[in-house]
């Protein structure tokens, strides 16, 4: 099995006392071909992380490696061998879509045939053609996004980074996005996706790590990382707000960690234990307090559990991983 | 070097492209300086006594385009940290771009203007009346150094965006930096004036020997009195004092560059 990105031990400290973005030992291994997703909050350190391997920043500590070469000694070599959409659409506003391609593939050095065919195609591939020769400050947020991310794909490169591609976005261009995100690999394209999108991890990726304060803190397919949170979850949400606490306290007895609060969405879940008679006993329970629920539910933990349970709001709330299983 | 060659074309052909998209920078770098030489020429033309003769309007001309030509620390100062937030920089950071392309290519684009800045006050101070020499190589070559100390000056503000990073610094800072520079020389009044060390403070400043060199160039009064070291030497000063300011700018700028990848 071929590695596509390598990192070891990475870290990064930004100056002063702040620890916001810092990184406290990255560990990454991301086989060729594959989506790896890099999940976590704001601040947990997935834009340091993706900007040390795309050699836009040094890490203070640490090794890492992409398509084989080392981002700090080769960076060059790896320049040739990525592309990268961040966070901000990366294009120049004043030129028009199709010339932002076109000086994007001359400066990957494509020579002058191969920039402007390939231009045009990826015009065609993210349905840019009919605004190819307008300003980019004319387009929206979505074309925006496609230009930048046709940006990263005009020299073909055999590793892709994503930070953040659909934060914004509306549904269409997303699922426009993700279309072409999986057309890559197929290509074998190794793609390091970072997000904010539970779903998004859950859609694209083979592997995902979550990372939480600059380090890795649970990582595994997406069907593992459910299983870590336990199997299936009671899902409780109070008619009224007032009730939460005591929705909480009474759930609370069913299980031996911590019930998930859900506060905006007045949900309180806990595995479930003992199939129909746990859900029977839990509904004979919530009408002796009196506790008027507005919806009961039985599913599969979201990936919003999983990410709750694994990030910072696990230091409060421990899932204890064998107690569901 | 070919790679570097051809990365710098691309990276100056989109320069260009702004440049043509946002005519108000060509117009700005036009009608100022024109303003200005009409404005100073006309205003304090009957007062200022240039000692050997001539008249203020043809002594200021020369001046005022060395001014314009500083003045391109701030517009690519600005430009660089436009291009820092709008996350064009990390795009180019992630390219196998030379470096030096990217930088020097800016600097090369944006001091264009002072070419405007020349081709708009000549013509002008003629007509007022201020007799300039126009002899087409003395006139290209007096482009030239100013084009020489445009690119310096923006190298310079290449360096400092990238240092500085944020728009309204830049602006607060940039001018309060370049007013000694300027007012301390021979572009808006002659040196005869000044007490002794300061005026040797001034002749040696690099703004009066590029705007003495041009004067020269174009015939223009230069209200010299004593043929001094760096009076005789303007030229070999001038030409000299841009160069380096390149170089080192370009330098310095290219290590923040390299360091320019922080999280916002």
């Amino acid at each position: 099995m071929d590695i596509a990105i390598q990192a070891e031990g990475l870290r990064k400290r930004y100056g002063g006392k702040e620890i916001k973005n810092a990184l406290n030992g990255v560990d990454l291994i991301v086989p060729a071909g594959t989506v790896f997703g890099l999940l976590g909050p704001n601040g947990a350190g997935k834009t340091t992380t993706v900007r040390i391997l795309a050699t836009l920043l040094t890490a203070d500590e640490g090794e890492a490696s992409v398509a084989g070469f080392d981002v700090r000694r080769q960076s060059k070599e790896v320049r040739r061998r990525i592309g990268l959409t961040g966070q901000y659409a990366a294009v120049d506003e004043r030129l028009t879509g199709r010339e932002n391609l076109r000086l994007i593939g001359t400066l990957y050095h494509l020579g002058k045939t191969a920039t402007r065919a390939r231009a045009d195609e990826l015009l065609e591939l993210l349905d840019l053609t009919d605004a190819a020769n307008r300003a980019v400050k004319t387009y929206s947020g979505g074309m925006r996004r496609r230009l930048d991310l046709a940006a990263s794909l005009i020299a073909e490169p055999p590793v892709l980074f994503l930070d953040e591609p659909t934060t914004g976005l509306d549904l269409t261009s997303r699922l426009t996005l993700w279309d072409v995100i999986r057309t890559q690999v197929g290509r074998g394209v190794t793609v390091l996706l970072t997000t904010q999108y539970l779903e998004e991890a859950d859609q694209l990726a083979d592997r995902i790590a979550v990372i939480d304060d600059g380090a890795v803190v649970a990582e595994g397919t997406p069907d593992q990382l459910k299983d870590r949170v336990g199997d299936d979850r009671m899902r409780v949400t109070a008619a009224k707000v007032e009730d939460l606490t005591q929705l909480t306290k009474v759930l609370g007895r069913f299980t031996s960690d911590q019930p998930l609060v859900d506060e905006e969405q007045r949900t309180v879940s806990v595995p479930m234990t003992d199939g129909i008679g746990g859900i029977a006993s839990v509904a004979a329970e919530l009408a002796a307090a009196g506790i008027p629920v507005s919806d009961f539910q039985v599913s599969r933990p979201s990936m919003d559990e999983v990410f709750l349970s694994l990030t910072n709001k696990a230091a409060t709330r421990p899932v204890n991983e064998g107690a569901a299983a | 070097m070919t790679v570097f060659l051809s990365d710098l074309y691309a990276i100056a052909g989109r320069h260009v492209h702004h440049l043509v998209r946002l005519p108000e920078k060509l117009i700005g770098f036009t009608v100022m300086p024109v303003a200005m030489v009409l404005g100073l020429g006309i205003l304090f033309g009957g007062s200022m006594r240039i000692s050997g003769g001539g008249e203020y309007g043809a002594y200021v001309a020369a001046g005022v385009i060395t001014v314009m030509a500083v003045s391109t620390v701030a517009v690519s100062a600005l430009g660089v940290v436009d291009d820092l937030q709008d996350g064009m920089f990390d795009r180019l950071r992630s390219l196998p771009v030379d470096r030096t392309a990217v930088l020097l290519g800016r600097a090369l684009v944006d001091s264009l203007p002072v070419a405007m800045s020349i081709v708009g006050v000549l013509p002008a101070a003629w007509i007022a009346g201020w007799p300039l020499g126009l002899g087409v190589p003395e006139v290209l070559a007096a482009m030239g150094l100013e084009l020489l100390l445009g690119v310096g000056c923006s190298s310079l503000g290449v360096f400092i965006g990238l240092t500085i990073r944020n728009a309204e610094a830049v602006t607060s800072v940039v001018p309060v930096c370049l007013l000694p520079l300027t007012f301390l020389s021979d572009a808006f009044v002659p040196l005869d004036g000044l007490p002794g060390w300061l005026r040797t403070l001034a002749s040696w400043n690099p703004v009066t020997a590029v705007t003495r060199t041009v004067r020269d160039l174009l015939g223009a009064p230069s209200a010299v009195t004593e043929m001094s070291f760096p009076v005789r030497h303007a030229p070999l000063i001038a030409v000299s004092f841009c160069l380096v300011l390149t170089v080192v700018a370009i330098l310095a700028a290219t290590r923040a560059y390299d360091r320019a990848g922080t999280v916002r």
